[in-house]
């Protein structure tokens, strides 16, 4: 048995086979035939392309009714494989050069690979993905390798690989993968963003999990806690399998909470929205019951490129129109240590923590930063959409971002675009300057939203990623208790919204805690909700207050732990 | 019989995949030779070559020529700039 950490990005749990994917295995030798084999050579290439589409056509008879766009996609792979041209180019090399199938098709597909990364176009340029997926694809038949999911006996399989484009994801077999375990990625990468939308448990940051896995073993994926255990023993596949079946038959159950109001037994309405990457996500989170996106993540939006005033106007008018009226809250670029901050500043970080981060990047990139907000008011008119800043740790940085953003509305009122002139602007709350000094921000801002990852980091000097003080990192520290205490009642007194939009939020151990310190507003990750909002409607606003003056009195974060761990035990067995 | 004529590409994402597999699936429909270039591109590429397609890097805006050989030439040019024209039934 070996255990693994990565990032947990798509929660669940997963047993299964491994499924390795990838093109690592599919080296192509520079293999030449002999001149009275070319016919065969040729009839080789032609029935893997008749193998390809059948397998393409059989998956799109499988899940093409299922996603449009899935549908398209696989149509244009098919298409792309038995393109004319392509087999006009590869006959040609194999009886001209002598090349074996395999390698005139990789050189073949090169000249195009280098064709396509010179274009200007993104939607054109990052066709490149589709040509990995051809190659892959025939590469696989001719070299006689099973495709990811595709094994003669039934079974559920987990995908284990270095990463997982988008369109492989989508072609995957949804009722037998079960699980992904990725080499590279985050939070915000393309895998975890996937896995999210299909539902299915993710870890990625395995670093080099791809490599220690050979396919067939026993994988079991957290999706809670961020461990791949790989050939577990009889006892941790038990306590698995019991814990994956619980937690099957619980969001069953949960499921049918969706219709119901999140309310408190005795009257008092909970908001519950949902934190999101991707304009995507959003059909997920409304079927999981969010009452509107209280944190919308825009760097996504900066993976490859810098945006440009209209994708990211595209990306907001999409994202609000999804919604129907359910309101928007868009934070502006939250960058920190990424390789686009570097790129774009043109410097690295130090410290990237304390560094040159989100609001103060954006004071130094102005350009971006003007951009995204002439983006954001354009988008206001659909809808309602909301504006929060991030890191702001003082007074004269509010002023400043608001002075830019009052530029902005002038700039637009001049050019005759219409905007939201009342467009709600608020701060996220997560330095422990601004938290202290809540009530006079209060007055100049329509919202906070308290974000417990970082405010939790910087008041307890923690970098919860580093594992030797991962266990210094207490979201129930009296500290973080009275300081989220504090800041709720600042914005309460000054008649302002407060949510929290950290992953305090997501995790029903916590809710009754923040009902009863104040909280009417959450902000979690979609597949939450319901756990959250079944917890709510089984206690009164006078037990959570009850609670929340006990956990205030413990010396202890671990004592608070214990207390909520019995409450929550009972009000929510199948939980745990 | 050959015809050539030029047009402007409406859709909004130019030749993209959707749109690509689109084109040539019309142009395999017909027994003529289809060749078709943009300004920036002017080397012909195969209408019934998706990837031929592509790697035009046609955007909106831009204008593509057509060249059409063969005995049904006047059906196919019809069917692709009805196909053109119609913004691939996109939008």
């Amino acid at each position: 048995m070996e255990i693994k950490k990565g990032v947990a990005v798509s929660p669940g749990i997963s047993l299964g086979e491994a499924v390795v994917i990838g093109q690592e295995d599919l080296r192509v030798e520079r293999r030449f035939v002999k001149r009275p084999q070319v016919e065969e050579e040729i009839g080789r290439f032609d029935a893997a392309v008749k193998a390809a589409v059948e397998e393409i056509d059989e998956e799109i008879s499988r899940f093409g009714n299922d996603l449009k766009i899935t549908r398209q996609i696989l149509e244009s792979h098919r298409d792309m494989i038995a393109d004319p041209a392509l087999r006009r180019e590869i006959t040609e090399r194999i009886r001209g050069k002598l090349n074996s199938a395999e390698y005139a098709l990789a050189l073949v597909l090169k000249q195009y690979y280098r064709s396509f990364q010179e274009m200007e176009s993104e939607y054109i340029s990052e066709r490149i993905h589709d040509l990995q997926d051809i190659e892959t694809k025939l590469l696989r038949v001719l070299l006689g390798k099973k495709r990811a999911g595709d094994r003669s006996h039934e079974g559920d399989t987990v995908i284990v690989g270095h990463d997982l484009s988008p369109s492989s994801a989508v072609s995957l077999d949804r009722t037998r993968v079960k699980g992904f375990a990725i080499d590279v990625g985050g939070r915000t990468s393309h895998t975890a963003i996937v896995a999210r939308a299909m539902q299915i448990p993710a870890v990625v940051g395995l670093e080099d999990i791809s490599k220690m896995v050979s396919g067939g073993e026993q994988v079991i994926i957290d999706g809670y806690s961020g461990l791949v255990i790989l050939d577990p023993d009889r006892k941790t596949l038990e306590e698995y399998r019991k814990k994956a079946e619980s937690s099957a038959l619980f969001y069953e159950k949960l499921h049918h909470e969706i219709r119901y109001p999140a309310e408190t037994i005795d009257g008092y309405e909970i908001s519950l929205a949902a934190n999101i990457e991707m304009p995507d996500e959003i059909h997920n989170a409304l079927e999981w019951g969010a009452c509107g996106i209280g944190l919308y993540r825009t760097e996504f939006l900066y993976d490859r490129r810098e945006p440009d005033e209209d994708k990211h106007y595209r990306t907001y008018a999409k994202a609000v129109k999804l919604l129907r009226g359910r309101y928007l809250v868009i934070r502006t670029l939250d960058a920190g240590a990424d390789k686009f901050h570097s790129e774009a500043v043109g410097w690295t970080e130090p410290n990237p923590f304390l560094g040159c981060r989100s609001i103060r990047l954006c004071f130094q990139r102005q350009d971006l930063f003007r951009a995204q907000l002439r983006a954001v008011l354009r988008a206001s008119v659909h809808g309602k959409v909301r504006l929060m800043l991030p890191m702001i740790s003082n007074l004269d940085e509010l002023r400043r971002a608001k002075g830019i953003i009052a530029e902005v509305e002038r700039e637009l009122e001049a050019e005759n675009v219409s905007f939201d002139r009342n467009i709600p602007v608020g701060i996220m709350v997560e330095v422990p300057s601004t938290a202290l000094l809540a009530d006079f921000f209060a007055k100049e801002v329509d919202f906070f939203s308290i974000g417990t990852n970082d405010l939790i980091q910087y008041c307890m000097a923690v970098d919860r990623v580093n594992e030797r003080i991962a266990h210094l990192y207490q979201p129930t520290h009296p500290a973080i208790l009275r300081l989220i205490g504090s800041i709720i009642d600042a914005g309460h007194r000054h008649g302002i919204d407060v949510s929290i939009c950290g992953e305090m939020c997501s995790e029903p151990l916590y809710t009754l805690l923040l009902l009863g310190l104040g909280l009417r507003s959450f902000s979690l990750s979609p597949i939450s909700i319901p756990t959250v909002k079944s917890l709510i409607r089984k206690v009164s606003m006078a037990d959570a207050q009850e609670a929340a003056r006990s956990c205030l009195l413990f010396e202890s974060a671990e004592e608070t732990q214990e207390f909520l761990e019995s409450r929550v035990k009972n009000l929510l067995p199948d939980f745990f | 019989m050959e015809l050539e004529r030029s047009i402007e590409i409406s859709n909004k994402h130019g030749l993209h995949a959707r749109a690509s597999t689109r084109l040539a699936q019309v142009a395999k429909q017909f027994t003529s030779a289809i060749a078709v270039s943009t300004p920036t591109c002017t080397t012909e590429v195969d209408a019934k070559s998706i990837l031929g397609i592509l790697t035009l890097g046609a955007e909106k805006g831009q204008t593509l020529r057509i060249r059409v050989t063969g005995e049904d030439a006047d059906r196919a040019m019809e069917a692709l700039v009805q196909l053109i024209e119609a913004k691939f039934g996109e939008d």
